[in-house]
């Protein structure tokens, strides 16, 4: 193993300006000139020196004197008054400082040019900033073209801005409620309160009354019921979501004290307004499995004796009737499709 | 204590801190407010503008605006907490179209490649400094110019030109003096290239008239290696950020042009 070697000595009096956007084409040769490339990048070399006209008492016409500060040079100045030792003239190589410069520029403009494209062609644009494929209830049953938007209507379909170009989202953006300097309207916002997208909701939802009448407050579709989270059924909502209402003993009185007739039969012990907190802990039990029930459907089909008990012929194939033989999944295999016979 | 110690313990400690609020704060409010994702995309902006504004810092070092140390701890630490505010904006959810994707894909590249860069800057000084010298990136070039001259001198040079040194500097020794050589081996402290091109040098000092000549060489070769590891870690000291601005820049204009949408699209027909 060799030893570690140092790397050889710079000279450290001769000054780099390495913040400089530019250095000398000769740096790399190891001579750069003094005074070094100019702000854009321009070779700046000349001459050693300017030299100077020196007329003596009597004479008319002077003659060129060499002006170098150092010692004067032999040659000393062209009969043109030029100096005789031209600087040779270099490339400028940009400082890693500009290079980066110019990647962030280039990076810029590639970023605003892509986003340009994207929002200003329709098609394009919908595709491109949709958050996310709509629910299939909200996709209007039309062909899919890719994040649920199903035809040139779509987003126009419930936002305001859905069909309008960049200005026109930029407009929208401006005349939002709140808009977007108003901070403080946000922060101030009650929860579960409607928002402006809810309004759309209504458009087809006509004789909204929150779930049932007994409701004492109203509350934004949005707020639970997430869209523009994938094909399927709506997310399900959470037990923050019911708890918004449920869980809220006060409001909980005030829906108890509208009785407003409810048209289930066989409510639980503690009535429909009993505060619950979550499925897991305070929830009763549903209709269905609850003692003293009985299931209200007038079908009568036994699933149990269907499945299991010998009489029941087999199908074709030999096989016996299983869920599936009835029951199957919609093409999106959220739902279940009808059961016909 | 020492000052790189006080600060790690100051910025960790704001760190944890600015978590554990955030996620009170997200508990309280995370699913029931409905301006939540509105109050964490405006702090994540801020926060973010913030955060940019330190290049520009560096750019007006005349102004009384604080140490360059101190925003760039501020930088660091402002930065990691960023991502608690992004998880917590995101609800932890996968952005699932095109536009939001590549938001996020932005920010998580900009965030890995500031961690990239924090790293590489705590560990590449110590090796520089155990290595010893020191050399500014931009005299390089001129510095292995001085090397190859030198060494030219000696293989091809000299009252007794030599044909073994001068054949051995054309085959081996010529183009490891053109270029920066051996870029990934000095990132990874290997001296593999280094050893072999030295045994190979070495092998030449059999010959007895040359043995003078061959040390010079091995002097000069040992010297190039030492340059051309400086330039190696001080490149990944600076070529990092070629990743890390550009993106942040992509990354401020896709967020103005979500904050565009997201408002935009606020509002249902009527």
């Amino acid at each position: 193993m060799s030893e570690q070697a140092l790397p050889p000595k710079f000279d450290a009096q001769n000054y780099a300006r390495p913040n400089d956007g530019w250095i000398c084409g000769h740096a790399a040769e190891g001579h750069a000139c003094p005074l070094g490339p100019g702000r854009g990048g321009r070779c700046q070399a000349s001459a050693e020196c300017v030299p100077s006209m020196e007329t003596l008492p009597g004479e008319s016409k002077g003659r060129w004197r060499c002006n170098r500060s150092r010692e004067k040079c032999e040659s000393g100045p062209l009969p043109d008054g030029t100096c005789s030792r031209q600087i040779p003239r270099c490339a400028p190589v940009p400082t890693l400082r500009t290079l980066r410069g110019r990647a962030s520029r280039l990076t810029v403009a590639f970023t605003c040019g892509v986003l340009l494209t994207l929002l200003g062609i329709p098609g394009a644009r919908r595709s491109f900033i949709n958050p996310g494929p709509l629910s299939t209830a909200h996709a209007f049953g039309e062909p899919r073209m890719g994040h649920g938007v199903t035809n040139h209507s779509a987003c126009g379909a419930c936002h305001l801005a859905g069909n309008a170009g960049p200005n026109g989202i930029l407009a929208a953006a401006f005349q939002a409620e709140p808009a977007p300097w108003q901070i403080t309207r946000l922060i101030e916002m009650r929860t579960g309160d409607r928002s402006e997208m809810d309004g759309a909701c209504l458009k087809c939802h006509s004789g909204h009354d929150f779930h049932q009448p007994n409701a004492p407050r109203e509350a934004g579709c949005s707020f639970c019921h997430r869209e523009h989270r994938g094909a399927g059924a709506l997310p399900a909502t959470t037990d923050a979501h019911c708890g918004l209402c449920h869980a809220d003993a006060s409001l909980m009185a005030l829906a108890a004290a509208k009785r407003v007739q409810n048209v289930s039969t066989n409510p639980p012990a503690g009535g429909f307004t009993g505060v619950i907190h979550s499925f897991a802990s305070d929830h009763p039990d549903f209709r269905a499995a609850r003692s003293g029930s009985r299931d209200l459907n007038t079908l009568k089909f036994n699933h149990q004796l269907h499945l299991s008990a010998p009489t029941i012929p087999s199908l074709a194939n030999g096989k016996r009737l299983d869920c599936g033989f009835c029951h199957q999944p919609d093409a999106l295999g959220t739902l279940m499709r009808p059961v016909r016979f | 204590m020492s000052r790189f110690n006080r600060q790690l313990i100051l910025g960790i400690a704001f760190l944890v801190l600015s978590c554990a609020v955030l996620l009170l704060v997200h508990r309280r409010y995370g699913a029931l407010s409905p301006a939540y994702p509105y109050l964490t995309g405006w702090g994540l902006f801020i926060v973010i503008l913030f955060l940019s504004a330190y290049n520009g810092r560096k750019k007006l070092p005349f102004l009384p605006l604080g140490s360059s140390e101190t925003w760039l701890q501020v930088h660091v630490y402002l930065g990691l907490a960023t991502a608690v505010i992004f998880l917590f904006h995101i609800r932890f959810r996968v952005p699932t179209g095109w536009f939001e994707g590549a938001l996020a894909w932005l920010y998580g590249l900009v965030m890995l490649s500031g961690i990239f860069g924090l790293a590489v800057t705590r560990f590449l000084p110590r090796r520089l400094t155990a290595r010893g010298g020191e050399v500014i990136y931009e005299k390089i070039p001129g510095l292995r110019h001085d090397l190859r001259q030198q060494a030219e001198a000696i293989a091809l040079g000299g009252e007794q030109p030599s044909t073994t040194l001068a054949e051995f500097y054309a085959r081996r020794l010529d183009a490891f003096f053109a270029e920066p050589r051996n870029f990934v081996h000095h990132l990874a402290e290997s001296r593999r290239p280094l050893n072999a091109l030295v045994a190979e040098l070495e092998d030449l000092r059999r010959y007895q008239a040359e043995k003078e000549r061959v040390e010079q060489l091995l002097t000069l070769v040992r010297q190039k290696d030492a340059l051309d590891y400086h330039r190696a870690l001080q490149s990944m000291l600076k070529l990092w950020l070629f990743v890390h601005l550009p993106l942040t820049w992509s990354l401020l204009i896709f967020s103005l042009v979500h904050i565009a949408l997201v408002y935009g699209f606020a509002g249902g027909i009527k």
